[in-house]
């Protein structure tokens, strides 16, 4: 198991303002949208942030496929991604009404971690493939230009 | 007989096999999409994606020869799936040397109705201050016919455009003899609401060959509360006008197009009705606009993509139950999106290309002789934003506007190969970028896809068509010939 669970949940409740911004490594910062749903419920809804932290070896994820992972959930949960020598520490901030849909969430973000990570093998395996397909697609069209001497 | 090779020739053989550039997407449980660098897409179970993804499916199995069929897998040494796939990539791109075929001159900004979702129209009678002069649409023509595209078509807006005839009229017949001279084929198309059709405009129609886009937006109370009018009668002029068109000209040259309002929404049925009940047999169920009526809270764009979505299910499955019983009826936004999905050739819908559309699908001269990179960048502009007018037609030149900042960042930034979350997309393919739309939803050309109504529309609809068109034989049929188109 790449995926170990430390800590018990701790559930908190914060203003819908309080949870506008996150931060993830090597990305830019951007304005939190908070989804529909809380919108429907007026001014003044309280947001419920889950907390959990989540481990990520090295050794079988890069810190590309995590932050993926997150980007592409993050309409639901947000992420504060830290490192140890052999590990990656995620400390999830998930957005749910209860237990079960965190625990949900929180299976679909170490699912997509995986998913990311096979992604990853997939580009790495097939680029040279790849650059030969768009060389040879582009070798003949005037988008290419001959460099000056050659 | 000799010449006829046995089966065995046609299966793997001893040969190993290697993954081609492919994408996944799990669409649902035990349900995995694939797609290779094309579009070509095959469903696979959980196993056998394991399997693929882990190189142990049998070589000689049914799903290796689909794989490599589909040109997501080859065997080791082979040449042809490379050039193949290079064949369809160069294909996908071929438009992009021969860019800009659509310019839109807005002739007038005056309209004599008074839609509450337009931004640009404008009550007025006063044609010096909004009606284009004949010095800006020279100007107009003189940047039209540099464009590379060896096809152009020059569309009239508004405002409502047949309120300034006369420089409709002066456009074509210069467009006319420019074309000759410099040897491109162009067509016209007005975009009017015909209630201002008359038998002058229907002869100069005939003689030039102009075709008519329209707004229909479905039965008459819901069309009249769209678009008041004095006098209230739009659905009845427009009605008269679309038969008068084809009864002139031929059916072929009238179309149109329909608003969605939130007065639409669970009027799917109806509107196909009446589209048919006029004769038109080609429907676009197109999204909420964001740069008229409000949509532009954030809050509210997700909750209208899933009431829109609704609504556009409505109307695909009623139009699919239509064609089953023999109806000739297309739903214009799977037709273009099938095409991209089922063959080679890119219809170039701005909204679903990468690069984006803007500038390189199309141009916009506004009245005043400002020039936009589409039709929602000056419609953006009448709300404030000018981030998208690439400049003046009295100012500046074809190259000072084609090498802008305005026009060259936003579409760097939005090419959906680079965007993050579309890199690696199974539907990048079938999808586009539009730079203008998340500028105006999200304040950055990019957007944050996952909260993106434009990412959420789309990838319903393109998991909606793949999975009927896997799983009913009736809908693959209509689907293949809606494509095939």
């Amino acid at each position: 198991m790449h995926l170990m669970l430390l800590t018990a949940p701790t559930p908190r409740t914060y203003p819908a303002a309080a949870v506008v911004t996150y931060h993830t490594l090597h990305t830019r910062r951007t304005h939190r949208i908070v989804p529909i749903f809380r919108w429907l419920d007026g001014e003044g809804c309280r947001v419920q942030l889950i907390d959990r932290e989540l481990t990520f070896l090295k050794s079988a994820h890069s810190v590309d496929a995590i932050q993926r992972a997150v980007y592409r959930l993050s309409d639901r949960l947000s992420c504060d991604l830290t490192e140890t020598e052999n590990a990656f520490v995620c400390l999830v901030h998930i957005q749910a009404d209860d237990r079960t849909e965190a625990e949900s969430l929180l299976a679909d973000f170490r699912n997509e971690v995986l998913d990311q990570t096979l992604r990853e093998r997939i580009r790495a395996d097939t680029e040279l493939t790849r650059n030969l397909i768009l060389s040879l697609a582009f070798s003949q069209t005037s988008l290419v230009q001959p460099e000056e001497g050659k | 007989v000799t010449k006829v090779r046995g089966a065995d020739e046609f299966t793997a053989g001893r040969a190993d096999w290697q993954p081609l550039p492919y994408r996944f997407e799990r669409i649902r449980r035990d349900r995995v999409l694939l797609t290779n660098m094309v579009g070509e897409h095959a469903f696979v179970t959980d196993d056998e994606f394991n399997q693929l993804a882990e190189l142990r499916l049998p070589r000689d199995s049914r799903l290796v020869r689909l794989l490599r069929a589909k040109h997501i897998i080859m065997l080791h040494g082979e040449q042809l799936p490379i050039d193949l796939l290079a064949l369809k990539t160069r294909a996908r791109y071929a438009r992009l040397p021969m860019f800009t075929g659509l310019h839109i001159f807005v002739a007038t900004l005056r309209c004599e109705h008074s839609c509450p979702y337009c931004q640009v129209s404008r009550q007025s009678s006063d044609r010096v201050r909004f009606d284009m002069s004949e010095e800006t649409a020279l100007r107009a023509l003189e940047m039209t016919f540099r464009s590379p595209a060896p096809h152009l078509k020059i569309e009239f807006q508004g405002g409502e455009p047949l309120l300034n005839f006369p420089l409709v009229r002066f456009i074509v017949n210069e467009a006319e003899c420019i074309s000759s001279a410099a040897g491109k084929d162009v067509t016209f198309v007005v975009a009017t609401n015909l209630a201002m059709l008359d038998d002058e405009i229907l002869s100069f129609a005939s003689d030039h060959h102009l075709y008519f886009s329209t707004s229909l937006d479905g039965p008459a109370d819901l069309h009249n509360r769209n678009r008041p009018r004095p006098g209230g009668d739009s659905w009845e002029r427009a009605v008269a006008g679309i038969q008068r068109v084809r009864e002139t000209l031929g059916v072929d040259r009238v179309s149109a197009l329909m608003t969605t309002t939130r007065a639409s929404l669970g009027r799917a049925r109806e509107i196909v009705d009446c589209y048919l009940e006029q004769g038109l047999t080609r429907v676009f169920l197109r999204p909420l606009s964001p740069y008229g009526f409000a949509v532009r809270t954030r809050g509210s764009t997700g909750y209208e993509a899933e009431r829109w979505l609704s609504f556009y299910e409505e109307g695909l499955n009623y139009i699919l139950e239509l064609s089953a019983t023999g109806v000739d009826v297309t739903e214009v936004y799977a037709s273009i999106v099938l095409k991209k999905m089922l063959t080679n050739t890119d219809p170039g819908y701005v909204d679903l290309t990468s690069p984006s559309g803007i500038g390189i699908g199309a141009l916009v001269y506004n009245y005043d002789g400002d020039v936009y990179a589409s039709d929602e960048g000056r419609m953006l502009a009448e709300m404030g934003d000018r981030t998208f007018r690439l400049g003046n037609l009295h100012a500046d030149t074809y190259e000072s506007i084609m090498l802008s900042d305005a026009l060259l960042d936003p579409l760097e930034a939005s090419f959906t190969l680079s965007a993050p979350m579309c890199s690696d997309c199974a539907f990048e393919s079938y999808c586009g970028a539009d730079p203008v739309f998340h500028h105006t939803t999200m304040g950055d050309y990019v957007g944050r896809k996952p909260e993106s109504s434009f990412h959420q529309r789309n990838a319903h609809i393109f998991r909606l068509l793949l999975e009927r068109y896997e799983a009913d034989p009736r809908a693959r049929q209509t689907f293949n010939r809606w494509a095939g188109r």
